[in-house]
């Protein structure tokens, strides 16, 4: 026993200390990452929380969330999208040598920026966007008057800032982005205490490197296939479709908004959307990407009624002159007419291809719209 | 950082490990660091709080131990205790005074401008504070000899496996432990081990599956009657056992592989067969804390019947005011003292009814009888100490017999709570075998009963309960209840 229980006990540290170095160095953990096969098309952030295979995306899952291709669309595309990986001579390289900054979440990630063809009659007009995100020029989620201050963003010719955030962060960032100043000064000192003292890397990496990954699939399986037990991170699934619900989103839309909050959030957003104008002579383009549960919790709770808490925060901005893209809407709208395509991957959070091309036309349509005003 | 948390288990293969590599003299030092990165990992500014409350009571009680003068001492002892009390007070209680302060104010349309204070509750606040104000009264009544090493006092108010939720170590007990030189032993660190698991086991598998369905009834009362209530509440009740015993468990096995002693903070307090017994077995470092420091200190029972029984009143509401800064924790304390009084103004009353009855020569039945009536009237207090508030408290207790067994109710049982049948299940079958092992436990130390069995069946059993742990358990990083006190 004492042989077995020395020999388990110096496993269990050399584990410990491979945990500890793949979560703290990141260059280090990525080696050590399990990679999901080539046939596994996309797996999905919920997917591999949970990792439970049934859940698991299909090559046909996919196609289901592709947009159908429009051949006049396609001899004539209304934008172009720079993938972060690919290299493109012409891609905006900057904030300045742009028309139109994207600030977002996890959303706009993998998208380095946007070509926007304006139909002006006699001619096109190409706008070059942006996305600050995707280059590490801003953190996810961080706002723009604290990003445009410390990469010392000189004041210019007009520019539009598109503004993304997920629903379930949007009213925390709301409620919290007319103090952009007071965190700024602290950023490095910040910095260094997260690495030290916050250590989600390491849950991360103990359940996605490739030695705990095979064995807690296999226990998740098991676990889901005798009691359905399944992660705590997901809220709800729906088995036809198959379809994963985060937590966080469940529980944002569960939650009662107080009218003061709203209040609140839609005067901090004007607030952002007057300093940017003002210090920087940008314009800002709000738009809250809804959670996946505020679009098909027909799926798992038919009796769930949403809150309407994306068209009651846009109509407050609207009402305060902030221009705003209703994406809510038009997904809903999509839904109602057509339904055949998923807006979102069933395995993750973020929208489907389908769904990120109802946004960027939305972006193409807004642009045009403000573009020509200011040009007039 | 969660005891239930990966990050817990890395620290804590490493810390031990390396513990055991370091010579005796510097382990204090690694100790210490361990435990304030631990502490850290939660909120790194809040290090500050321990770090004053340590440097307070570290100097009081070197000057009490100078001056002979009582009068002297009492001044540095109250300083002490203004000082850790002060910080309790701002960081937990500040909000609940100035709310009820601006309610009374407003009823004399007085204006009251003064806004809360937007702070986090500093995680453990109140066991280390309690923790170190122990430490001040023992050093002024001469029960205990200043700590002259920094280090060591500053270890004793933050060692990691009790830092946050206790047990709350007597000076006496723990300090002279760290000048102990400790040498790995096999058998205390596998002892350590299976009560660590054994915490798991309770935290894991039945104190966060059944998590979920208290909340989703008690976040959302007005929805439920009934049944659904009872159930919830009694629920509640393993759920609230499992994760702090569990706590406790773990810390204490955690201090015992390093080679500490902490004190046993539960002993099967459902099995308590009166309200008394109930609280010299639930949480028992709290409650001698208010004994030895309160209670005594007011008298005890060595005063005139009223006396008497306005200290305990006291002593309870004070206990549930410990709890939380909140109206809920008073009720349910002073429901508690309560309870102990009724018990004493009944005792005679009590003892002719079960005469009657017959059940004198049934000492058995009588006992059964007794710990299911103590067992009810634990369950009712543990209402206002779950309710979110007053108003849902009494909602509860006035809905638990309303439409009992109404056919929307028991469909709503019978789908475990709106979670499944099988997590239900699951639920209830981990919390017989809990009970039956604490029954056997009551009888012969589990220990015991192992040690004596083959090493095979030793270990299929080891194997047995970490496949428990990992198959059954639900791993939602949930914080333990007590950490919010």
């Amino acid at each position: 026993m004492k042989i077995l229980f020395f020999t388990t006990w110096a496993l269990l540290f050399l584990y410990s200390v491979f945990i500890l170095l793949g979560g703290k160095i990141i260059p280090f953990g990525r080696m050590f990452i399990y990679e999901y096969k080539d046939e596994e098309v996309y797996p999905g952030g919920l997917y591999a929380m949970c990792k439970i295979d049934e859940f698991k995306q299909t090559e046909t899952d996919y196609e289901k969330c592709r947009p159908d291709k429009n051949e006049e669309l396609s001899s004539r595309p209304r934008f172009q999208i720079y993938e972060q990986r690919q290299s493109y001579s012409d891609a905006p390289k900057d904030l300045e040598g742009s028309d139109i900054l994207m600030f977002g979440d996890s959303f706009l990630a993998g998208v380095r920026g946007l070509k926007i063809f304006i139909d002006k009659g006699g001619g096109v007009d190409t706008l070059k966007a942006y996305n600050a995100s995707a280059d590490g020029i801003a953190a996810a989620g961080e706002n723009p008057l604290e990003c445009l201050a410390r990469v010392k963003y000189q004041k210019g010719g007009k520019k539009f800032l598109i503004l993304e955030t997920v629903e379930r962060s949007s009213l925390d960032r709301g409620l919290r982005c007319a103090d952009y100043q007071k965190y700024f000064d602290l950023k490095i000192f910040q910095q260094a205490i997260k690495y030290i003292f916050i250590n989600d890397h390491i849950a991360y990496f103990f359940t996605d490197n490739i030695i705990s990954h095979p064995l807690l699939r296999f226990i998740n399986n098991t676990k889901f296939h005798y009691f359905k037990d399944i992660d705590t991170r997901i809220a709800l699934y729906s088995e036809n479709p198959n379809m994963l619900f985060y937590f966080q989103a469940v529980e944002f839309n569960k939650t009662p908004k107080a009218a003061e909050d709203l209040d609140m959030m839609a005067r901090n957003i004007k607030f952002l959307s007057d300093q940017l104008e003002r210090e920087y002579n940008i314009v800002l383009i709000y738009v809250i990407l809804p959670n996946k549960y505020s679009i098909y919790s027909d799926f798992v709770e038919p009796d769930y009624v949403y809150d309407n808490f994306i068209p009651d925060i846009n109509n407050r901005l609207i009402e305060k002159g902030v221009k705003v893209i209703n994406i809510y809407t038009e997904y809903m709208t999509y839904r109602s007419n057509d339904d055949s395509k998923l807006l979102y991957f069933p395995s993750d959070t973020h929208y489907s291809p389908l769904g990120q091309d109802i946004f960027f036309n939305e972006i193409v349509g807004v642009i045009t719209e403000l573009n020509c005003t200011f040009d007039d | 950082m969660l005891f239930n948390s990966i990050e817990f288990l890395v620290f804590f293969v490493i810390a031990v490990t390396l513990y055991f590599f370091i010579p005796h003299r510097f382990r204090w030092l690694f100790l210490l660091l361990a435990s304030y990165y631990f502490y850290m990992c939660w909120n790194p500014v809040y290090i500050v709080l321990l770090l004053i409350s340590t440097l307070i009571d570290y100097f009081a009680g070197l000057m009490m131990a100078k001056t002979g003068e009582k009068k002297r001492r009492r001044k540095y002892l109250i300083i002490s205790l203004c000082s850790n009390l002060g910080l309790l007070f701002a960081f937990k209680y500040f909000n609940f005074f100035n709310g009820a302060f601006k309610v009374l104010l407003g009823t004399l349309n007085i204006t009251y401008n003064i806004g809360a204070l937007q702070v986090l509750l500093p995680v453990g606040i109140s066991f280390y504070t309690f923790q170190t104000m122990s430490y001040a009264l023992d050093v002024y009544r001469g029960e205990k000899k200043p700590e002259r090493h920094f280090g060591i006092f500053a270890l004793y108010v933050s060692f990691f496996p009790q830092l946050v939720a206790g047990p709350i170590e007597r000076s006496t007990r723990l300090l002279p432990q760290f000048y102990n030189k400790i040498k790995f032993n096999y058998e205390r660190t596998t002892d350590g081990l299976l009560l660590m698991l054994w915490g798991f086991f309770k935290k894991v598998v039945i104190a966060d599956r059944v998590a979920a369905m208290v909340d989703q009834v008690y976040n959302n009362v007005y929805e439920y009657q009934g049944l659904t209530l009872i159930i919830a509440t009694l629920l509640f009740a393993f759920q609230i056992y499992c994760d702090f015993s569990g706590y406790s468990d773990i810390a204490i096995g955690a201090a015992r592989i390093m080679g500490f002693d902490l004190m046993t903070n539960f002993r099967t307090p459902y099995y308590a067969k009166s309200i008394s017994e109930f609280w010299k077995r639930w949480h028992i470092s709290l409650t001698s804390w208010f004994k030895d420091y309160l209670y005594i200190s007011l008298g005890g029972n060595r005063v005139v019947k009223w006396r008497w029984y306005y200290n305990i009143m006291i002593v309870f509401v004070i206990s549930g005011f410990w709890h939380g800064a909140n109206w809920t924790f008073i009720i349910w304390g002073a429901l508690n003292g309560f309870y102990l009084l009724f018990s004493i103004w009944t005792a005679g009353l009590r003892e002719k009814i079960a005469r009657f009855f017959h059940l004198d020569k049934l000492p058995d039945l009588r006992t059964i009888i007794k710990a299911l009536i103590t067992f009810a009237l634990v369950c009712f207090a543990w209402i206002f100490f779950r309710a979110n508030s007053l108003t849902e408290a009494f909602y509860v207790i006035t809905h638990l017999f309303t439409g009992i067994l109404s056919q929307e109710t028991l469909a709503f049982v019978f789908s475990g709570l709106g979670f499944g049948v099988r997590g239900f299940l699951i639920a209830l079958a981990a919390i017989c075998l809990m009970e039956t092992i604490q029954l056997v436990q009551q009888r012969r130390s589990i220990k015991e009963i192992l040690e004596k069995k083959p090493a095979a069946l030793r270990l299929a059993v080891y194997v047995g309960l970490i496949v428990c742990i990992i198959m059954l358990g639900k791993f939602s990083a949930n914080q333990f209840i007590y950490f919010q006190f």
